[in-house]
């Protein structure tokens, strides 16, 4: 009985302890919408996909030893939105630098398109810092089906003096389709 | 008195010569024959008119000061995370051009972005890309 009641408490203050370590963002998605909540502030960033997409999945992937789960959203145009979080300190180890937004805050990068070769798919990327997790919602889609063409293509300049417009076009959809609120 | 006038005008002139040296680069042509048909300074008149129209596609030259390390700090931000997330999501997402899935891409791309996000050679480019349909083969700039 002595034990029990020793062990009880031990038990519960583990448990306290894995929870409070544990990310304390909880997040929901309601239709275009995903939103994502500091349990403990009431913090929250609210991600609103516009109209041009609609849900297509929750996705998983596993990469460098980090779990991923994100909201998959897709548009006629074949261009497809993946809004997700992950912890800030794995978000920094997969990126390779360290974050200047203080820990603990809320800060929103500004959003920037690149282009990567190996996949020939432009991406365009808004990132904002939620307590100790990071919210990002990214948009994908490829400049062209040609796969000759893509091939000559290394850096987005190059993409950019073949598909000038295509590209104009890619960012502001991606502004318009994309709107992450701070509340 | 003679020898403050001096001063002034010796300061004058380096002022002239150091903003003559640290002036914005410009492209240099190839003296080909559209070159040599126009002439050198119709051709210095097209390549501002590149410039002018570059600048108000928003491809300007360079950005100034503290403002442009942060946002070089801060672009980076996302461009690496673009790097990643594209890289997690592989050709699945999408239909992509015969490139090959890998993860181990996303490192190298990383590095990609920084070169890529530099405004001065988007700039160029732009310009470069304006002269060559006027015409003109840009040798470098200058």
């Amino acid at each position: 009985m002595k034990f029990i009641k020793i062990l009880l408490p031990m038990l519960l203050l583990f448990l306290a302890v894995g929870c409070a370590t544990k990310s304390p963002v909880v997040e929901a998605r309601n239709d275009n919408r995903v939103i994502f909540t500091v349990a403990e502030t009431g913090q929250s960033v609210v991600v609103e996909i516009g109209s041009d997409y609609s849900y297509d999945s929750f996705v998983k992937r596993s990469f460098k030893g980090t779990d991923f789960r994100g909201y998959l959203f897709r548009a006629k145009d074949e261009s497809a939105i993946l809004v997700s979080k992950m912890p800030r300190v794995e978000f920094e180890d997969l990126i390779g630098f360290k974050l200047d937004a203080p820990a603990n805050s809320v800060k929103s990068y500004p959003p920037k398109t690149i282009f990567q070769s190996h996949y020939c798919k432009l991406v365009r990327t808004y990132v904002t810092t939620l307590d100790m997790d990071v919210v990002s919602a990214v948009k994908l889609q490829t400049p062209t089906t040609d796969e000759a063409l893509c091939s000559d293509w290394t850096t987005l300049d190059e993409v950019m003096i073949e598909r000038f417009d295509m590209l104009a076009d890619f960012d502001k959809s991606a502004d318009e389709n994309i709107r992450m609120i701070v509340k | 008195m003679r020898r403050v006038r001096f001063f002034f005008l010796l300061a004058m002139a380096g002022l002239l010569l150091f903003a003559a040296g640290c002036g914005p680069k410009r492209p240099v042509l190839y003296p080909n024959d559209h070159l040599d048909s126009v002439g050198m300074q119709v051709a210095q008149a097209d390549i501002d008119d590149c410039i002018m129209k570059a600048e108000a596609a928003g491809a300007t030259a360079r950005d100034s000061g503290e403002s442009a390390k942060n946002v070089a700090t801060s672009a980076g931000v996302a461009a690496a995370a673009g790097a990643v997330f594209g890289a997690i999501m592989g050709n699945d997402v999408l239909r992509t051009a015969g490139a090959s899935a890998g993860a181990a891409a996303a490192g190298s791309t990383v590095y990609e972005v920084a070169k890529s996000g530099d405004p001065a050679s988007i700039h160029k480019n732009f310009v470069d890309k304006c002269l060559r349909e006027k015409g003109y083969e840009v040798i470098g700039w200058k």
